[in-house]
Formats: C-alpha cells, sequence, structure tokens
C-alpha cells in the first residue's frame, strides 16, 4: 500500500492527541461553542420579535388589505356607516384601538381592540369568531365586556363572569370577562396574546373616542381604492395594510442589524480560538507527523485529517453552542423586546421560537469559521517535512519570515475598513465591512507589533528583572505563533469591550446633557400611561397660585405620506424658548418661521430617516386634507429614534380640530418653593383624572433609567465579548505554556526554582495581556468613533459627541492583563507540583 | 561523596505500582567518575534525577556533601541544584529562545555569578568547546553535536561539584560522541567534579573511573 499508516490508525492517533489533551480541546469547545452561542442567541432573540410582531399584525390586520386611518381627531362613526351602507363597501370593519395598563404593572401593556364583532367577518376571522361565543347583549351591556384569549385569562386569573380594574388616561375602568377566546390556529393565539377585544362603543368609552373610530378596515377590489379615496373624511388617509406593518417593522430593522453585527464579532473571536488549538496541535505533533510522512503519509491526506479533526471540534463545539444559544436568547429575547417597546412600539413576545433556520445558520457558521480557521494550521501540517526530529525554533524562525507580509496585510485592510466606513452615505452594509476590516487588520498587526516592541523592551526587562526579565520579554517574541495569536484575540475582544463601552458612556452623556437642556420647566404633568388630560384638571392646574409659565404639549400621529409620523405639538411661551438645541437651521429665524410662518421642526431621527433636510417641505395629512410644511430647522432630539415633527401649537390648531393637551410644564414664579407648588398642584387636581407629577430631576433619572435598561441587551453583548475573551486568552497561553513544558522543565533542572517558574511564566502573560490591552485602546477608540459617528448614526439618526471616559480604558486594560494572569495560573501551578524529571521524560 | 541509602521508588501505573529502585544504596566519591550502566527500564534515569533532586524517593536518604537531598523541601533541593549540581541530558539540553552565549550565562545568572570573571569563564569555555564563533546563534542553527558541546559547557560554567549527565552521547554518531567526550574528560579531568554518567555503551563506560551495573551484572 502506497500510505504509510492506514487512515483509521492516523485518525485514532489524531483523536487520542485531542482526548490527551483536555484542557486544550474544552477551551476550543468551549470558544466555537459561545461563538455560536452569542450568534444563535442574537438570532432567535431577533426572529422571535420578528415573528411575534408579524403573527400580531397577522392577527390583527386578518384578510384587511386597505386601512382609513384617522389622523389625531380620528374618523366620524358616521362615515362608517355611510361607507357601508350607502356606497356597499364592506367588508369594513371599525376599530378603535389603544394601550391600557393593568394597576400595579408599569411595563406590561395591553391592546384593546374595540370592534364590531359582526363586521369581523371576512376581515379579522379570528376575532370574528367572538361573535359565535358572546351574546350581543352582552357586549353592549355595562360595564364593558372583554373577551381574551383563555390562556391570557388563565395568566391573569381571570374566569368568564369576573371583574378586573385597567387604567387608561388616568382613569381606571372596570371590564368583565364575557369569555376566552381558543382560536383553531395556535398562530392566531400568538397574534393575540395581550389583546382584550371589545365592543367598539365599550372601547369608545374604556378610551375616550366617543363618536369615533381610529381607523376602518376594509377588504378592497382595484376599482374600490379609488372610490374609498374620494370619500376619505379630513384627516385620515387610506393605506395599504402590508406596507403600513412593513414601515413599523423595518423601524427595528438597524437595531437588530446591530445585534447581529456584534455577534458575528463573537464568532470572529472564536474563530481565532479554533486556529489556535489546531495550530498548537500541529506544532504539538510535529514530530509524529514527520514521522507520518518518512513513513509515507502523503501530504493531502495529513491535510485531510487535520481538516477532519477540525470539522468534529467544529461540530460538536456548535452542538455545545446551539444548546447554550437557546438558553441565552430566552434572556436576550426579553431585553430585545425591551428595547423595542422602549425605542419604537409595543410588542409583547412571550415566549422564544426556536426557529430551525437560526439553528441551521448557527451550525453552517460554527462549522464553516472552524474549518475555515483551521486551513492555515492543516497547511502547515502538510509543510512539515518527511523527518523525524524537528525543532520548534526552527518553525518560529519560520514565522517570521511573515511579518512584514501580515504588517502589510494588516495595514492594507485597516485602511480599507477605514475608506469603507466613509465611502457611502447611507446604509449599513458598507460600515459594517468596513469595521471588520478595520478589526482584522488590526489583529494582524498585533503579532508584528508584539515583535517590535518586545525586542525593544528586552533590555528595558533585562535591566529590571535580570535574567527572568529578559527571559519574559524573549520568550514573548519567540513563540510569536502562539503568544500573537492570543494577543490578537485578546486584543479584538477587549477593543471591542472598549468601543461598545465608549459608545454607550458617549450616548449616555450626550443623552444626559440633552435632558438637561430640554427638560427646563420645574414640574411636568401627565397622564399616567400617556392620552389627554381632562379640561377640568388642566383648568384647576393653571388656576394654581405662584405659577409663573406654563408649556402646553399635544401627541399625536399624523398621516405623513407613506407612514404615521409622531406630531408634537408645543405651545410655548417665548420665554421658555431656550429647550430646543438645534442641530441644523438659525435658532432666530427658525423660530419666527415655526411661530409665523407655520413651519415645523424636524428631530433629526425623523430628518435622517426621510432624508429631509432645512428648506424641505414635509407633507402631512391635516384636518383639512394633505398640506405641506416648511421645515424650519433639525433638532437634536433622543427621545425618539422614529422621530417626529414638532409644530407650534397655533399652527396646529389652525389645521385640526383637536384642543386635547397630554402634558404640562409648570415653571414656578420666582421665590415660589417648587415642592410647595408641586403640593398644591397635587391637590387641586386630587379629584377625578389620576395625573402624574414629576420634577426635571425626576424625569431625568427617569430618563436615564430607561435609557440604560435599552442598553441592557448591550451590556449583556459586552460581558459575553469579555466571556470569548477570557476564554481565547485562556486558551493560547495555556497552549504556550504547555508546549514549553519542557523547556521549562530545563531551566528547573538547572535550578530554577517553581516560584521563579511562575513569576517566569506571569511576567510573560502579563506583557502579553499588558500590550494586548495597550493595543486595544486606538482600536477600540477606532471603534467607537466608527459606531458613534457612522453605525449608530445611521442606524437610529442620533448624532453624539464622542466622550472618553478614560476608566473604561483603564478597565478594559486591567481586564486584558486579568485574563493573561488567569491564564498562567493553572500552568504555573502544574509546574510547581510536577518534578522537572517528570516533565522531561513526557514527550 | 554522595552517599545513596536504602532507596526505593516505585510508580503508579494505571493503578498498578512499579518497583523501580528497591533499597539501592551506593556510595560515590569525591572527584569519582561513575559510569551507570544497566538494561533499558531499569532506572538509571530515575536514579539520576533522584541525585539531582528532581524527584524524591519513597525510602532511603540521599546525601550530598553534608546535605541530606531527601529533607530538604523543593525549594532548596532546586537551589542545592542550581548552585551545586550541572546537568546534561541526551535531548533538550538549551533554552531555544536564547542564544547560545546566554544559554551559557544562564547558570551564571542564577547563581548571582554573572559577572567579568563569570562572563570570561563562559567565554573561554566556548573557546574549548570550540564554539566560539557560535556565540549569538540560535541551538537550532547547531548540530546535535555542537548542541552537546554547548550543554556540557552550561552544565559546568559556574563550577557545580557534581555533574550528572544522562545519555550525552546517546543521539550521537560515533565521531561526534567522541569530541564530546573527550571535552567531558578535558573538562573534568582534574579531580575537582564528581560525574555520574549513563550509558548504553561500555566505549563510553570505560572511560569513567568506575562503571556500576543497575540490575545485576550483565554481559
Ligand atoms: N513517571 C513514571 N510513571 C510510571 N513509570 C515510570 C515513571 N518514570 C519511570 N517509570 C518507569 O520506571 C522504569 C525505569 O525508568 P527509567 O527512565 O529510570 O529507565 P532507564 O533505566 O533510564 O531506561 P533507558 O535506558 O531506556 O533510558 C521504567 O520501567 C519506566 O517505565
Ligand atoms: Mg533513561
Amino acid at each position: 500500500m502506497a500510505a504509510g499508516l492506514p487512515r483509521s490508525l492516523l485518525l485514532r492517533a489524531s483523536i487520542r492527541y485531542l482526548v490527551r489533551h483536555p484542557w486544550q480541546l474544552g477551551l476550543a469547545l468551549l470558544g466555537v461553542a459561545i461563538g455560536v452561542a452569542v450568534v444563535v442567541a442574537v438570532d432567535l432573540a431577533n426572529q422571535s420579535a420578528s415573528r411575534a410582531f408579524s403573527l400580531s399584525t397577522d392577527a390583527l390586520t386578518g384578510q384587511t388589505t386597505h386601512q382609513v386611518v384617522g389622523g389625531p381627531q380620528g374618523i366620524p362613526e358616521a362615515w362608517y356607516v355611510e361607507l357601508r351602507r350607502d356606497h356597499g363597501i364592506r367588508p369594513a370593519a371599525p376599530v378603535v384601538e389603544g394601550f391600557v395598563r393593568l394597576p400595579g404593572d408599569d411595563r406590561r401593556s395591553l391592546r384593546v381592540l374595540g370592534v364590531d364583532v359582526f363586521a369581523e367577518t371576512g376581515v379579522r376571522p379570528a376575532v370574528g369568531a367572538v361573535s359565535g361565543l358572546v351574546d350581543a347583549g352582552d357586549l353592549l351591556a355595562r360595564p364593558g365586556g372583554a373577551v381574551m384569549l383563555a390562556e391570557d385569562l388563565r395568566w391573569l386569573e381571570l374566569e368568564p363572569g369576573d371583574s378586573f380594574t385597567v387604567s387608561h388616561g388616568g382613569r381606571d375602568h372596570d371590564l368583565r370577562v364575557l369569555a376566552g377566546l381558543e382560536p383553531a390556529r395556535e398562530l392566531e393565539a400568538v397574534g393575540l396574546q395581550d389583546v382584550i377585544i371589545m365592543d367598539v362603543a365599550a372601547a369608545q368609552e374604556l378610551l375616550g373616542r366617543t363618536g369615533h373610530l381610529d381607523r376602518v378596515d376594509l377588504v378592497l377590489t382595484e376599482d374600490q381604492v379609488a372610490t374609498v379615496d374620494a370619500l376619505l373624511p379630513p384627516g385620515a388617509r387610506l393605506a395599504e395594510a402590508d406596507q403600513r406593518a412593513a414601515a413599523l417593522e423595518q423601524m427595528t430593522d438597524a437595531f437588530q442589524l446591530n445585534l447581529q453585527a456584534f455577534s458575528l464579532l463573537a464568532l470572529v473571536v472564536g474563530a481565532f480560538l479554533i486556529y489556535n488549538t489546531m495550530t498548537f496541535s500541529v506544532v504539538q505533533r510535529r514530530q509524529l507527523m514527520g514521522m507520518l510522512r518518512a513513513t509515507g503519509t502523503t501530504r493531502g491526506e495529513l491535510f485531510r485529517v487535520i481538516l477532519l479533526e477540525a470539522a468534529v471540534i467544529g461540530l460538536v463545539g456548535t452542538m455545545l453552542g446551539l444548546l447554550l444559544g437557546i438558553t441565552l436568547a430566552t434572556v436576550l429575547v426579553d431585553l430585545v423586546t425591551r428595547t423595542i417597546n422602549d425605542l419604537y412600539f409595543v410588542l409583547s413576545v412571550r415566549e422564544l421560537s426556536v426557529a430551525p433556520e437560526s439553528l441551521v445558520r448557527g451550525m453552517l457558521l460554527g462549522v464553516g469559521m472552524t474549518v475555515v480557521a483551521a486551513l492555515a494550521p492543516a497547511r502547515e501540517a502538510t509543510a512539515i517535512p518527511p523527518r523525524a526530529a524537528l525543532s520548534r525554533s526552527h518553525l518560529e524562525r519560520g514565522r517570521l519570515r511573515w511579518l512584514p507580509g501580515l504588517s502589510l496585510a494588516g495595514l492594507v485592510l485597516a485602511a480599507l475598513g477605514t475608506m469603507l466606513l466613509g465611502a457611502t452615505e447611507r446604509g449599513l452594509l458598507a460600515p459594517f465591512a468596513g469595521l471588520f476590516a478595520l478589526i482584522i487588520g488590526a489583529a494582524f498587526l498585533v503579532p508584528p507589533l508584539l515583535w517590535l516592541v518586545t525586542r525593544l523592551l528586552t533590555p528595558v526587562l533585562g535591566a529590571l528583572g535580570g535574567f527572568i526579565g529578559r527571559m519574559t520579554a524573549r520568550g514573548v517574541a519567540a513563540s510569536l505563533s502562539r503568544t500573537g495569536v492570543a494577543a490578537a484575540a485578546l486584543m479584538v475582544a477587549v477593543s471591542a469591550v472598549i468601543g461598545v463601552g465608549v459608545m454607550v458612556d458617549s450616548f449616555r452623556t450626550t443623552f444626559a446633557d440633552w435632558l438637561d437642556a430640554t427638560l427646563h420647566a420645574d414640574i411636568y404633568v401627565s397622564v399616567p400611561g400617556g392620552g389627554a388630560m381632562e379640561p377640568e384638571q388642566r383648568q384647576r392646574l393653571e388656576a394654581v397660585d405662584g405659577i409663573e409659565l406654563v408649556t402646553r404639549s399635544r401627541f399625536v400621529r399624523v398621516g405623513a405620506d407613506d407612514h404615521d409620523a409622531r406630531l408634537r405639538v408645543f405651545e410655548i411661551p417665548p420665554a421658555a424658548e431656550d429647550g430646543f438645541s438645534f442641530r441644523a437651521g438659525d435658532p432666530e429665524s427658525a423660530w419666527r418661521a415655526y411661530r409665523e410662518d407655520g413651519a415645523v421642526f424636524l428631530t433629526e431621527p425623523y430628518a435622517w430617516h426621510r432624508e429631509l433636510a432645512v428648506g424641505d417641505r414635509v407633507r402631512l395629512d391635516t384636518g383639512e386634507g394633505p398640506r405641506e410644511f416648511p421645515v424650519a430647522a433639525v433638532l437634536y432630539d433622543y427621545g425618539t429614534s422614529e422621530g417626529a415633527v414638532i409644530m407650534a401649537r397655533a399652527t396646529y390648531d389652525r389645521y385640526w380640530d383637536d384642543p386635547a393637551i397630554d402634558s404640562i410644564g409648570v415653571f414656578a414664579a420666582s421665590g415660589v418653593d417648587t415642592g410647595a407648588l408641586r403640593e398644591r398642584l397635587q391637590q387641586a387636581t386630587a379629584d377625578g383624572q389620576h395625573l402624574q407629577f414629576r420634577s426635571s430631576r425626576e424625569l431625568r433619572e427617569l430618563s436615564l433609567e430607561i435609557f440604560d435598561q435599552t442598553f441592557t441587551i448591550t451590556q449583556v453583548l459586552r460581558i459575553l465579548a469579555i466571556l470569548v475573551a477570557v476564554t481565547g486568552v485562556l486558551s493560547a497561553l495555556l497552549a504556550l505554556a504547555l508546549e514549553r513544558a519542557r523547556e521549562y522543565a530545563v531551566l528547573r533542572a538547572n535550578g530554577m526554582t517553581p516560584r521563579e517558574l511562575g513569576v517566569l511564566v506571569t511576567a510573560q502573560n502579563v506583557l502579553v495581556g499588558l500590550l494586548s490591552g495597550l493595543f486595544a485602546i486606538p482600536l477600540g477608540l477606532g471603534l467607537a468613533a466608527a459606531l458613534i459617528l457612522v453605525i449608530n448614526q445611521r442606524s437610529f439618526g442620533w448624532s453624539m459627541d464622542l466622550a472618553v471616559d478614560p476608566w473604561i480604558l483603564a478597565q478594559a486594560v486591567a481586564l486584558a492583563v486579568a485574563a493573561a494572569v488567569a491564564a498562567g495560573l493553572y500552568p504555573a501551578w502544574r509546574m510547581a507540583r510536577t518534578s522537572p524529571g517528570q516533565a522531561l521524560r513526557e514527550e | 561523596m554522595i552517599d545513596l541509602e536504602g532507596i526505593s521508588r516505585a510508580f503508579l501505573e494505571g493503578g498498578q505500582r512499579r518497583v523501580v529502585l528497591d533499597g539501592f544504596s551506593e556510595w560515590i566519591g569525591d572527584g569519582e567518575r561513575l559510569a551507570l550502566v544497566g538494561r533499558s527500564g531499569v532506572g538509571k534515569s530515575t536514579l539520576l534525577n533522584l541525585i539531582g533532586g528532581m524527584d524524591l524517593p519513597d525510602a532511603g536518604t540521599i546525601r550530598i556533601g553534608d546535605t541530606d537531598l531527601t529533607a530538604l523541601n523543593e525549594r532548596d533541593r532546586t537551589l542545592f541544584r542550581r548552585h551545586r549540581i550541572g546537568f546534561v541530558f541526551q535531548f533538550f539540553n538549551l533554552i531555544p529562545t536564547l542564544t547560545v552565549a546566554e544559554n551559557l550565562h544562564m547558570p551564571l545568572e542564577m547563581t548571582g555569578g554573572l559577572d567579568a570573571d563569570g562572563r570570561a569563564r563562559a567565554t573561554g569555555l566556548l573557546q574549548r568547546v570550540g564554539l566560539a564563533d557560535r556565540a549569538d546563534a540560535f541551538p537550532d542553527a547547531l548540530s546535535g553535536g555542537e548542541q552537546q558541546r554547548i550543554a556540557i559547557a552550561r552544565a559546568l560554567v559556574h563550577r557545580p561539584r557534581l555533574l550528572l549527565a544522562d545519555e550525552p552521547t546517546g543521539t550521537l554518531d560515533a565521531a561526534t560522541a567522541e569530541t564530546v567526550l573527550e571535552l567531558l574528560d578535558e573538562l573534568t579531568g582534574d579531580g575537582q567534579v564528581t560525574v555520574v554518567l549513563v550509558t548504553h555503551s561500555m566505549d563510553v563506560a570505560r572511560r569513567m573511573d568506575r562503571i556500576l551495573h543497575l540490575g545485576g551484572e550483565q554481559a
């Protein structure tokens, strides 16, 4: 037979090798597993959120093709009756919709869906099923009859016949459970989670919309579209149902893409681990491989065995990663949902849906990455000459020849990445590609830098630490293939920690500064859960003594081209005008245009997403039909990533018939104690509608609290990055120490004490950790800048200032050093325990 | 002198006790050069490691001069070895990350003897082993014989009282082995150093003052 050893023997040898190095094997598996877990968990969390969204849209829109969406004033009920009766447009289903809360639960909102159950047939079959469950009379009786999913009722510990209280618009309302709904299809059940189905009339009463509908859902033929369009009541628009849902979901795309990119980074670091393990195993077995080659094993056979080994590690690691990922996803899905709720829209995701395609994707990525990472070591194995004795430093010296090429590739990649970051105007693909190129380029630069710096440091460390000092620097440079990979992996992970840390911190600082600049009133009064303040309460409030002036706000949604825009209407006395920070537009002329010419301001995200600038015009569906408003300024605003249009009250009143006010900012007269004023305000409004009072400080703190919650997911990902970093460096430095066991044994034989050896191993690791940490600072700051100036700006439309807290940098360097030191503990301990005679006999 | 008294050493191998040395005693005089021979697996390396304080016996005492090695803790044993013993192995003698000269300086540095005197001595030794021109080379650039010559120089550079060598010529061809042995003779012939040398070759063994057959007499 041509080949020296049968393939099965080759395989058996390699399996035994791996089993004999359990630490190495374990860390490689862990590396793959964590990388895959992060990717899969983020993917699953994203998918679950998207699925929950689409199921809920499916259940709530049903067969609907078009929706007549009312503006702030809503759609007069009579219009609907006419449409249905006189124009014969059906199926047509009226909807009154709003959110209510359960007392004592601030986080969870329930969606009230007020419908005419008999009009639902042919529109929303799942909801239409209610007509078969309850009496028409019951639906109309008082208190308001409610139908919910049987599952939700169990969750709330309610049974048909029970009464329960919900709050809306500062009032408590009693509802009565009529029946539990058990949709035939499970998917519908998921879509109707947290939904209270009521009759239109009862919902109108509950939501304070008497005589009005929020929208009318229609199933239209082509011809009918024009008919309905011609009949639209003022302020309403006709929208395609799919498009509306898509526009809504699109808002979260950027956020989800960000999460995905971050998770891929974890996988890249995982790939370093594989590369490291496989290189290690090849270098360790060079004797064996030389011998195999000598006995006639072909290069191809060796290559395949190494790749096969990698594939097995990849597969097992990936399996572990999938399990870990599913577990992790249950945590992440909550965090993702929370962020979506805080930043975008109300979404209830009660369970994780484990999409097979996410698992398959994770699997392909995990195994694929592993095999790719093993290509270089496998090639290296084939380059081993067919000879028995080879020295390790021979291999190392060979690798030094790579340094110039590696440096060049690193510089080119980093430059390319930087270019890509700024190459496009919009879109995230190019900047993310640039970010990855930058990171990988920087990683390539680590070995050459490490080599250079340790060479320069050798005399310094020699002077400081004598023999051990010199050995330290030498050791790092001499095992560059190992220390270089460890340092690169550590550097990448730590720079991600720095980048994300600085980004969040900058964002928080910017946000806090903006809050300070914006929250100028002493006391803010609003309705818990949002909604209009009742006029009597408002009059009582404003009549209280000690008020210098008030600002009044109204928050509504109006049609704008193809989407529903947030419209913020402010009535601000000139004395309180300084609460806006202008990003574009001259404040003085902008204010004038805003007050006198009906111009609007846009918040920065709105201007970004809609590609609008000062001087452009925004088209809004007003109560008098579509009107265009000139844009006078773009404002910094971090309240919503969706963005908003800001309009003067006078302008609003000219086009809409909606006198409601949602919140009031109270400025205390000079010399008036705000605490006392707040008490008087509270007393004046103690009866009737509940109102909430917040000082600007409380509001600021609350906002920051929400901010922190929103970024919990980022923090979790940051911790995962740390985990990957620690695993990576642990694996690489452990490999190094084990590989050098013999060299250390010679030192021991020559009279180096275990403690001295421990110092040597630790000093080497500290050096690697410290240098990686220091190298990570420039990359981390670069990443932060890229995230802040490009990625976040494009994802969310927010511009922020780069604020570098040295503490974050110090922490990151400390983390790198700690991880490296931890990696030295086991080898040092092992060294101290094994007798050098023992170590010398081991091959 | 080296006084070995009732030394036993056994290894646990997969739950089985494997006795290698069982109550072994021997006396080696100061400046004596002893060849240790015996069939493979009889415990030569084990014994050498015990004498070098790299391993401890299960029973018995090892006395070198006035020092009872078995009574010392790990650290003190190591320090004893550092100052008093030089080692030469069959393979893996040199630290690959240090140059030839640095390898040679290593014992001096560890014993605090890297002063002008020490350096001169190292340079002298390098000349005597005929490798003065390779001082700045890394070990892997040297041939096996050259490496072994450096190893012997290194084992003696700090003037140890005892040189332990485990098959120093085991992997070398006859001619190279000869140069290495001549070097060994030359450097230890003055009776200042006690030598224990493990070898499989009777030719090598006969160059020593005395031959000790471990595990019984065998031709
Ligand atoms: N750590 C150990 N664990 C188990 N068995 C050991 C260990 N060290 C030595 N042995 C066993 O002790 C016996 C003696 O080993 P040693 O290395 O001293 O032999 P040796 O005489 O030097 O042989 P060789 O001439 O082949 O080098 C052998 O049978 C060996 O297998
Ligand atoms: Mg032996």
